[in-house]
């Protein structure tokens, strides 16, 4: 048992490295820990598959349910896609999977995307202290501007129209850059987990000292290569 | 002949390998995580969390938490110390807790695999059992139609992640649908699709483990009430394990997660700075 965690430590910290030797130059070892990352990820998705649909259907067919009989039925119909004779009938659960989904996004969609988001602008228009009635004022010109750059081309004819089109320009590049700068501030963080969780933390019984050998090989590989190809 | 154009300073700030950057960073963010410096915490907790963590005080003996983990193993261990954090004081409230996961597969593997053992201690300590306090029924296929499935009848899945047949659960026992439930935590991105199940169709409580941008993008849904509140990535759960009072992974790395961020601000305003230069000098 000891000796399957520290292995699969190993196993973790090479993968970890070989992923990231892209960033010196595409080579070998990348190229197979991307293999085998795809073909594990297939692997376990086809498993859980598998899995939730014995949970869900047939452990309730087996315990009498036949009603459950309906979905399977209709869901192996997806596999005459194969077949050119009898394809159409895969449109049926096709269908009904787009169906289902179209109507449960909509349903949540409308209420709290749409109306909630917007009610809720109005709502948080406050004056109270300076700072907030600013931030109120900043807020609805910032948000009524963005949305007329966009839905009102007639505005450009006229003056004023041209200038609040200008402000909703500049909203909408403020919005970006904030969009811009989260997204590197949390695709950041991904190097610190990994780097952390497997050169301090690893798993419980403490394997790091497992990881600096590793470390150390891959430096002198890459090293090695890197004098070779000069 | 064309004369050579002359390379100024800043051709050559721009034209810097990407490797010697991203080599350098990593080497600075190791140095400082191994250097042992201890961690700087803010001193004042940030309104999320301290949202989130009065909360989960109201939290009551017997009162059911579901917590789905919706994340990959890319993202996962962004908000991994925040969930352990959350869920051990959901557990030190002496809540019902079941684990499920939804949209991506990984989220119930990673659960099993890392979030499980560092809340074992914690289950241990407060003598939950399995099955009477706490259950864990893995990945749930077929993304938000199956989560509004599930939520509509928790009975649904018939075993657990063990293969225990759901009668041997009598943590299940009187559980229907989401009226049972007392907060749903999610750990993961998919705030708006468990909005939409959770909030818009049972109206029921919300909290996001998210990742540390979530800091930038959640508040909106939680002035409209569609969000408890939410643990923004690593920095958030510092702060919430401050606020539990032990010393996990988030605190542990958190210094090395603010040199990266000043490692990348430093580089982004060298790299507007050479821009800019280049403009004045006439270049493109």
């Amino acid at each position: 048992m000891l000796l399957l965690d520290m292995l699969t430590y190993a196993l973790v910290v090479f993968f970890l490295i070989s992923i990231w030797s892209f960033l010196i130059k595409d080579n070998v070892l990348f190229r197979f820990a991307q293999s085998i990352y795809v073909s594990v990820a297939a692997s376990s998705l086809t498993v859980m598959a598998i899995s939730s649909i014995q949970k869900v259907a047939f452990t309730p067919l087996i315990k009498g349910q036949y009603i459950y009989l309906i979905p399977i039925i209709i869901g192996l119909l997806i596999f005459t896609t194969f077949s050119r004779r009898y394809i159409y009938l895969s449109r049926y659960p096709i269908c009904i999977i787009l169906g289902v989904t179209i109507g449960l996004t909509i349903r949540g969609t409308i209420t709290t995307s749409i109306v909630g988001q917007i009610s809720t602008m109005f709502r948080m228009a406050k004056i109270t202290t300076p700072m907030a009635t600013f931030n109120s004022v900043v807020m609805t010109i910032g948000a009524v501007s963005a949305i007329s750059y966009f839905f009102f081309h007639f505005m450009h004819k006229t003056q004023g129209g041209r200038i609040i089109q200008k402000i909703g320009r500049y909203a909408i590049m403020a919005a970006f850059g904030t969009q811009f700068a989260t997204r590197i501030m949390y695709i950041a963080v991904f190097p610190v987990n990994n780097l952390f969780y497997t050169f301090m933390t690893g798993p419980p019984l403490g394997f790091q000292w497992v990881s600096y050998p590793i470390v150390i090989m891959y430096l002198v590989i890459t090293y090695l290569v890197l004098r070779r190809t000069k | 002949m064309k004369p050579r154009e002359k390379t100024t300073f800043w051709d050559k700030v721009g034209s810097i390998d990407n490797k010697y950057l991203y080599a350098g960073t990593i080497a600075v963010t190791m140095l400082v995580i191994f250097s042992g410096i201890p961690p700087i915490i803010a001193a004042e907790t940030s309104w999320n969390i301290q949202k989130t963590y009065d909360y989960i005080n109201t939290l009551q003996e017997g009162d059911v938490v579901i917590y789905s983990a919706d994340n990959n193993a890319a993202y996962f261990l962004a908000h991994i110390p925040g969930s352990i954090a959350v869920l051990r004081h959901a557990i030190q409230k002496r809540a019902k807790i079941i684990m499920i996961g939804c949209f991506l597969i990984d989220g119930s593997i990673m659960t099993k695999l890392i979030i499980l053992p560092q809340i074992q201690s914690v289950l241990t300590e407060y003598g939950y059992e399995y099955g009477k306090d706490w259950v864990m029924f893995g990945f749930i296929t077929g993304g938000e139609a199956a989560l509004s499935s599930f939520y509509g009848n928790l009975q649904m899945m018939k075993t657990d992640v063990f293969g225990n047949n759901i009668e041997d659960l009598p943590v299940m026992k009187d559980l229907h649908d989401l009226n049972d439930v007392r907060l749903v935590i999610q750990g993961g991105v998919f705030v708006r699709q468990q909005i939409r199940q959770v909030w818009a169709a049972w109206d029921k409580p919300l909290i996001n483990v998210g990742l540390a941008g979530a800091a930038a993008w959640y508040p909106v849904y939680v002035q409209a009430g569609q969000l408890v509140s939410f643990v923004h990535g690593w920095p958030g759960g510092a702060e919430y394990e401050k606020l539990l009072g032990y010393t996990g992974m988030a605190t542990m790395g958190v210094n090395g997660l603010s040199v990266l961020w000043m490692v990348t601000a430093v580089a982004i305003i060298i790299g507007n700075i050479g821009w800019i230069g280049k403009k004045l000098e006439g270049g493109s």
